[in-house]
């Protein structure tokens, strides 16, 4: 619900799983499905992420310094990814989106609440294309 | 040859006309509606195809060889303790029907509020749903149990602390492995900001828990849902009834405190109907499974077992605790005593082209009798204070109904009953529930012949 938990290492897989609050750290890797069903806890992975993180990711922040694996954020609601490394893939409703300046901000503040180093300008921004929030007949193939 | 279908006094029928038993009108219909919409029917309700149940078992009574209670004199207790394992405040229940988890968000405030009367008012237990705690629920249940789902909506610690029970959903019997929708036009403001997503979007309930995988990782779960309850509250693992024997070991292996199986027949606010026609088995072949789990395990009646999916009547909950179930849990019976599928609203089912006794649109909110609707105008057609009363008379009835039997077959509790007291009507029925084919000493599958 709210602080901070701090993991040195890496974490295994689901890591922040349905977090609805304050803020998770992992200095290390963290494992497939990271911050799934996330419900507006902030995460900062230093290294890279597994597959389908951020897998139904409701609201919250993901922010990954290194490469996050394939589909990313598979059907994703209204939470907000940044991925400094390069992505494996994008899963279904998953696209990415202009980086402005609020987001800068926004990835500015958590680093440095994060004690990580890194700079902000080199993230990219990944959030829902909102296509698949009511069921279409004509989406099926997405599913 | 002639072939009699039962069609012949149909309107429309006549001499020569002959319905095909594969092809009959419903299966006609359906393929034309999937033709037509390009989208699998969703509804509610439960399963609506016959299987073997309740009814195909028949109780023996006293005779000679036993002796009944005295009907309107002699005490038959009803009461049930759930949660005497781990919890250091069991949940005392004077009656052995629970309500079932339903949700805010498929079922109105007033209707919750209703269930949370009706139930207190008899001394029994309701259940949150997928969606979260309510004022409307916790404020009127003195006894509330608090469902843990793979969603997560509206779960939080505080929450978790304001439950007397909580219940970790691992499978639903109308749905087992599956998850659930609730559909957009439900999601108002409210509904909306308990889960954490816009308002007016399809909501995807997950099919399984987002934090564990297996029962080495649900026993780590439970551990997290003892530290922070204090280890106070008990806690049941609620499966769907398909591989029972097994999930109950699995179940009691994790630490559960009570499991919750739920048959084919228990209903669900908005699956699809291939789902819930064809997956799970009938509660009644799931219970004997069950309750072998837990005497393998050492553990009948120190796990509680609370049965559901197709309660209806007091013969049911007899039936049900006979076979070893130490409580039952309703959900569609609870509905209906509310007022859903009541007569009086047969004028408004008519405009959304069902009628009382048939309506199963849960998931479409438009419920003329306020119980599955989101929609102020139809949710005030529902009095949470009548509503409870009528729950609270039903289950009352249930209760006496369930007793009356028992007292027949001359206990004095409802636990005292035995599947020996039992017989089944039929072949099926006697090797689902391992009770002997009536007039005979033979239990398929038990006996040798």
């Amino acid at each position: 619900m709210s602080g901070t938990v701090v993991i040195e290492g890496s974490a295994s897989q689901s890591a922040a799983a349905t977090g609805r609050g304050g803020l998770l750290v992992i200095h290390g890797d963290a494992s497939a499905r990271c911050a799934i069903s996330l419900k507006g806890t902030d995460v900062v992975v230093r290294g890279n992420v597994g597959h389908m993180s951020a897998f139904l990711a409701q609201k919250g922040t993901l922010v990954v310094c290194g490469d996050a694996g394939d589909s990313l954020g598979d059907s994703i609601y209204e939470a907000r990814l940044y991925v400094r490394g390069s992505v494996a893939g994008l899963g279904a409703d998953c696209i990415e989106k202009e980086m402005r300046f609020e987001h800068l901000e926004q990835v500015r503040e958590l680093l440095a609440r994060s004690e990580v180093d890194a700079d902000p300008a080199d993230f990219r921004r990944y959030g829902s294309a909102r296509q698949l929030y009511n069921f279409k007949i004509d989406n099926v193939g997405a599913y | 040859m002639s072939f009699v279908n039962g069609n012949e006094n149909q309107p429309g029928w006549r001499p020569g006309l002959r319905e095909s038993a594969t092809f009959d009108r419903d299966t006609i219909a359906e393929i034309q509606r999937a033709a037509r919409e390009g989208m699998y029917d969703i509804r509610g309700f439960g399963a609506k195809r016959p299987v073997p149940h309740f009814d195909d078992l028949l109780f023996l009574g006293a005779s000679v060889s036993r002796y009944p209670l005295e009907g309107y004199r002699e005490h038959c207790a009803t009461d049930v303790t759930i949660g005497t394992r781990y919890a250091r405040e069991p949940i005392k229940l004077d009656i052995p029907i629970t309500i079932a988890g339903m949700s805010f968000g498929a079922l109105s405030g007033n209707a919750k509020e209703a269930l949370g009367r009706g139930a207190s008012e008899v001394g029994t237990s309701t259940t949150t749903g997928d969606g979260g705690m309510t004022e409307e629920e916790r404020g009127h249940s003195t006894r509330l149990v608090y469902q843990l789902l793979p969603s997560r909506y509206g779960m939080n610690p505080d929450d978790l602390r304001r439950a007397d029970a909580i219940e970790v959903v691992v499978g639903q019997g109308a749905k087992p492995g599956g998850g659930g929708m609730l559909l957009g036009h439900k999601i108002s403001d409210r509904v909306a900001e308990m889960r954490n997503l816009p308002k007016g979007i399809d909501q995807r309930s997950a099919c399984r828990h987002p934090d564990w995988t297996g029962p080495d990782d649900l026993e780590i779960k439970i551990d997290e849902l003892r530290e922070i309850t204090d280890w106070r509250i008990p806690i049941y693992i609620k499966v769907g009834a398909t591989r029972t024997y097994f999930d109950v070991a699995l179940a009691v292996k994790a630490g559960a405190d009570a499991i919750v199986l739920d048959g084919m027949q228990g209903g669900t606010a908005a699956t699809q109907d291939v789902f819930i026609e064809h997956v799970g088995i009938p509660i009644l072949a799931a219970i004997p499974q069950a309750v072998q789990s837990l005497v393998d395990l050492d553990m009948q009646r120190e796990v509680q077992l609370i049965v559901s999916g197709g309660i209806r009547n007091g013969a049911d909950v007899a039936k049900a605790m006979a076979l070893g179930a130490d409580a039952v849990s309703i959900g569609v019976a609870a509905m209906i005593a509310l007022g859903d599928n009541a007569p009086e609203h047969e004028a408004g089912y008519q405009q959304i082209g069902s009628s009382a006794g048939y309506y199963d649109d849960w998931q479409a909110g438009r419920d003329p009798a306020g119980i599955s609707t989101q929609e102020p105008e139809l949710e005030a057609r529902l009095d949470p204070v009548e509503g409870g009363r009528r729950l609270a008379n039903y289950l009352r009835t249930i209760t006496l109904e369930a007793q009356t039997l028992a007292r027949a077959c001359g206990k004095s509790h409802l636990h005292n009953l035995e599947p020996e007291d039992l017989v089944a009507l039929t072949i099926e029925a006697a090797a689902m529930a391992r009770v002997p084919l009536a007039g005979t000493s033979w239990i398929p599958g038990v006996t040798g012949s």
